[in-house]
């Protein structure tokens, strides 16, 4: 059994056997090894190309681009996510749009990684999920992995095969979780779409009857998502399909359902969104549009489980009830049907 | 539980980290320990930690593995004031008593313990649903019913009838004491009908989850006045269902010392039941009937309120006595007669013989 | 590149260039906007003078003159700025976003400060030898970005020249309205040396640039070159709220050409003259009936 924080450390160390591949971010030196650990052993063994930043969000994103510009593979790490904020620009003005705005002239492929995601009482400016920000930003490929695929070798690929800049989202309860095997998956049948790069996983229960009522979500809330799953079929005789892309950017073209789970609506023609980002005009609501224009009227009920529309509280209690749960997805589900 | 148990969580080691690996378990339920003794190590990826009992007690309730990530907050067991203390039920071990590899849900497992589908005839692999059970339970010839909780109690009965006679033996039984009603049976009704305060749990086809459940009593309440075949199927319905009969006697019936009554007798309200009289299993002696002494009554007759038997008077197998009837000493009345109301019996009635009502025997 | 001549013949490049463009801005052979160069071509003909292949060029919204200086295209410019499909980046770019070789721009003030700085370290990694040189502008000093920037650039030693070009106005707020402090007191503040000249003189600004190159590519590490300088036109089109007569001012004792022309002779300035106008009349021309995208 592998972690995700080893798989993801893995990764890097993989990555970083072709000699183009740099990190940056700070906090990065051994035997720290960054705030998460996920860069631990890196400066030991590449001290030239693992190097410590100063405070400086903007400029590291900026310095990763212009290595990338010039043909380097650069890891950028932000400490958390909620920083983002702090690379919008080079994010949105320069990474993305250098490529198409330099008429194809030019590649980005920076990998920007970092952790988002609250459950561990960090507070208002730690514990946000707000990769929706940067979703729909044109150019931009961002990653979300989870525990049903090496998240280490996603990223490896994503650093090494890509072409265009990626935003690399690792949810921080996920980093302690183990990756399942097959025997941790005995009870689910499970469909890989391999996808242009990044897998999605479509999972239903072994000899369930037909799905009345598709889940899907992203990162760690795939995980409370199998969980609602399951409960939903042994407690409540609702069978859903639930499923796990890993790329939330670009969708595809036309305004199409990714078609995994355009597949799993055709099957079941309810649609339920799962995600730790706020409510509004996110990730769910883009997937039900895409689900409302591509079914139209087969589309039987749609809906959204994701966080408050307020600052994430520190007190355990109360960022567990700003936060989606279990029971939330569960009782979303019964309702719908 | 006389006092608390102390619940012991699954502590959070590193903030940064919310599950750690149990790596070490040197401890196991029912084991006693000292405060300070060793109840567990765990490990993050950072560290190891050695989890210490702050209290004397026994071990109780205790799930987890060696080997297994636990979830810092989760209970990991209890220190209990006594050995035999109970842990409370944890989710997992509500599906207690599935065959391993059966996948049923929960509403399923439930109709399947209230139709009495016996879990190990499942099939193992596709998942088992309400439907699939109802389905097969309606193919089984099984009408629905609930086996209710209270069946589930050690001195629970069922009464099979739920018709005149049935109402009269459940005030019987209220009065007689000693059992509680966990409902009727009755083939001609739906469940969940109301007779008196209790409610009809089903048909014939409950009998086997109801013994299954744990009630193994039950009163024949099918009175078998137009038929007595009626109420004799039902002692064989119960027989083989592995029921037992209680005897019930209203508070208001004299019954000698050496009088002996068998299994299932039902003696109602001012009865009397004379010195030595033999009475026979699931023997009805109704309201206000007088068996004198030495009066022989075979199994399943069916002595109607009022009736007066003389000494030594023999009644034969299921054989029925209508009300205000009177029976000579010594009379012996066959098996399987039918003696009408009012009549006066002075001399033997052979099998199957019928007296009609008020008629003077022999005539 | 060095002789007067080729000097000048860069000078009036650009000034036509530019002229070209606001003279035909208003007659709608262009679409969007432009950001003239006009009275700051010293800067780039002096410092560009001495690229060498492969060396990295950072600039901003005002880069026409650094294209140009770099060796980019007059009629690619033109088609550019036209929105066809010959132009440098296919008309996608427009004025502020241009790319060709190692020659980058972008239109947000500083943030092209750690991207240039990204890419000298890049550079310098790969062994290359090739020094980046980045563009700024007064308005730029007011970007968070750009001092993350010269902090990274100094820590790391990044191989880049850094070029302020101060033209002591930032679309229409004079410096003094945004600027605290010294401007060149924010690049020594990191140890990053700074050379300041006020000149519209492109013989002095190339000679400057001269030592700061071979100072650069002798001992990597991040240099300065603060340029005061003037821009005579509006900082887009139309858009200047400064008193004309101080313009004119500017323009009688600031105008490169003028400085840098009096050292050549008359005959040899004319021809020059003649033939950048006709070479940018052809590139506009063709520009012109270059297909759309």
């Amino acid at each position: 059994m592998t972690s995700v924080l080893e798989s993801l450390n893995r990764g890097l160390h993989a990555a970083f056997a072709d000699e183009r591949v740099y990190l940056i971010g700070e906090d990065l030196l051994d035997p720290y090894g960054g705030a998460f650990k996920v860069s631990r052993g890196l400066s030991s063994q590449y001290p030239d190309r693992v190097w410590t930043s100063p405070v400086s969000e903007a400029a590291i994103a900026g310095v990763g681009a212009g290595m990338a510009l010039r043909g380097l593979r650069p890891v950028v790490e932000l400490m958390f996510g909620d920083f983002s904020t702090l690379i919008a620009d080079q994010l949105i003005n320069s990474i993305t749009k250098f490529p198409a705005m330099f008429n194809g002239a030019a590649n980005v492929p920076v990998v920007i990684r970092t952790p988002m995601g609250g459950r561990r009482g960090y507070g208002p400016t730690h514990s946000q999920t707000l990769e929706k920000l940067y979703l729909g930003v044109p150019g931009l490929r961002v990653l979300a992995p989870n525990t049903l695929s090496e998240p280490g070798e996603l990223l490896r690929r994503a650093i090494l095969e890509q072409n265009v800049p990626v935003l690399f989202i690792e949810n921080k309860v996920l980093y302690p979780k183990q990756i399942l095997d097959s025997a941790a998956l005995a009870d689910f049948e499970i469909q890989v779409s391999p996808g242009e790069f990044a897998p999605t996983h479509t999972l239903r229960l072994k000899g369930a009857p037909a799905p009345r009522l598709t889940l899907t979500a992203y990162g760690y809330m795939a995980d409370l998502a199998r969980e609602a799953l399951t409960q939903l079929a042994f407690q409540h005789e609702l069978f859903c399909e639930l499923v796990v892309p890993t790329q939330l950017a670009p969708l595809p073209a036309a305004g199409t359902l990714e078609p995994a789970l355009q597949d799993s609506l055709q099957r079941s023609g309810r649609l339920l969104t799962v995600e730790e980002g706020t409510y509004s005009l996110g990730w769910g609501a883009e997937q039900l549009a895409r689900a409302a224009q591509q079914l139209g009227g087969r589309l039987q009920a749609a809906r959204r489980v994701a966080a408050a529309e307020a600052p994430i509280p520190a007190a355990r209690n109360l960022e567990d009830a700003a936060l989606p749960s279990v029971e939330d997805i569960v009782s979303a589900a019964r309702e719908m049907v | 539980m006389s006092e608390a148990a102390k619940t012991v969580h699954v502590p959070l080691i590193n903030p940064n980290e919310t599950e750690a690996r149990l790596v070490g378990l040197p401890i196991s339920n029912g084991a006693r320990v000292a405060k300070g003794d060793t109840l567990a190590t765990l490990e993050t990826t950072k560290s190891t930690f050695e989890l210490l009992a702050d209290t004397d007690g026994f071990v109780a309730g205790l799930q987890a593995k060696q080997g297994d990530m636990l979830p810092a907050g989760q209970v990991l067991l209890y220190l209990a004031p006594s050995k035999d203390w109970q842990a409370p039920k944890t989710k997992s071990e509500t599906q207690s008593g599935v065959p391993d590899g059966l996948r049923i849900t929960q509403p399923a497992l439930q109709l399947a313990h209230k139709r009495g589908i016996e879990l190990s005839t499942l099939p193992i692999g596709p998942i088992i649903t309400e439907d699939y059970i109802a389905k097969l339970a309606s193919q089984t010839g099984q009408a629905a019913f609930a086996i209710p909780d209270s069946a589930k109690l050690p001195n629970s009965v069922i009464v099979y009838g739920g018709g005149g006679h049935g109402k009269a033996v459940i005030d019987l039984l209220r009065a007689a004491g000693g059992y509680t009603l966990a409902g009727v049976i009755d083939d001609s009704r739906q469940p969940g009908d109301p007779v008196l305060d209790s409610t009809v749990i089903g048909g014939e086809a409950a009998l086997a989850a109801l013994h299954a459940a744990g009630c193994t009593r039950a009163l024949n309440a099918v009175g078998g006045i137009g038929a007595m075949s009626t109420r004799i199927a039902v002692f064989d319905r119960l027989g083989a269902a592995g029921f037992e009969l209680p005897t019930l006697v209203h508070p208001s019936a004299v019954i000698e010392p050496s009088a002996q009554l068998g299994p299932g007798v039902q003696v109602f309200p001012h009865a009397y039941v004379g010195s030595d009289a033999r009475v026979g299993k699931g023997v009805i002696v109704n309201t206000g009937v007088i068996v004198s002494h030495d009066c022989v009554l075979e199994e399943y007759a069916n002595l109607a309120p009022g009736s007066i038997l003389a000494g030594s008077v023999q009644v034969g197998r299921g054989t029925l006595i209508g009300m205000g009837v009177t029976i000579n000493l010594n009379v012996h009345i066959g098996n399987l007669a039918r003696i009408g109301n009012g009549a006066t019996v002075k001399d033997s009635v052979p099998d199957n013989g019928v007296v009609r009502a008020g008629a003077v025997w022999p005539s | 590149m060095h002789t007067d001549a080729a000097l000048y013949k860069q000078l009036a490049t650009i000034r036509q260039f530019e002229e070209t463009v606001l003279d035909a801005f208003p007659k709608g052979a262009f679409y969007g906007t432009t950001h003239t160069y006009i009275g700051q071509e010293a800067n780039a003909a002096g410092v560009l003078a001495h690229l060498n292949d492969g060396d990295i060029v950072f600039s901003n919204h005002r880069c026409h003159g650094h294209f140009l200086a770099y060796g980019g295209d007059a009629r690619a410019l033109f088609a550019e700025l036209m929105g066809k499909a010959t132009g440098v980046c296919g008309g996608i770019g427009g004025s502020q976003h241009l790319h060709w070789k190692s020659f980058y721009s972008n239109g947000v003030l500083g943030s092209t400060a750690p991207i240039a700085v990204g890419a000298a370290l890049a550079e310098k990694r790969k062994g290359s030898q090739a020094v980046t040189v980045l563009f700024l502008g007064d308005g730029a000093m007011g970007e968070g970005v750009v001092y993350e920037s010269l902090n990274i650039a100094s820590l790391w030693a990044a191989p880049i020249l850094f070029v302020v070009e101060n033209n002591h106005i930032a679309q229409t707020t004079p410096t003094e309205l945004a600027m605290a402090g010294s401007l060149a007191g924010r690049f020594t503040a990191f140890n990053i040396p700074a050379v300041e000249l006020d000149s519209s003189d492109v013989r002095e600004i190339n000679t400057a640039a001269k030592q700061e190159f071979a100072q650069l590519r002798a001992a990597p590490g991040p240099r300065t070159l603060i340029l005061h300088t003037a821009r005579f036109g509006p900082h887009s089109k139309g858009d200047d709220t400064r008193d004309p007569a101080f313009i004119e001012q500017l323009r009688a004792i600031r105008d490169p050409l003028a400085i840098h022309g009096a050292r050549l002779q008359a005959a040899e300035r004319a021809t020059i003259d003649a033939e950048v106008n006709s070479a940018i009349a052809a590139a506009y021309t063709k520009a012109a009936a270059d297909p759309l995208p």
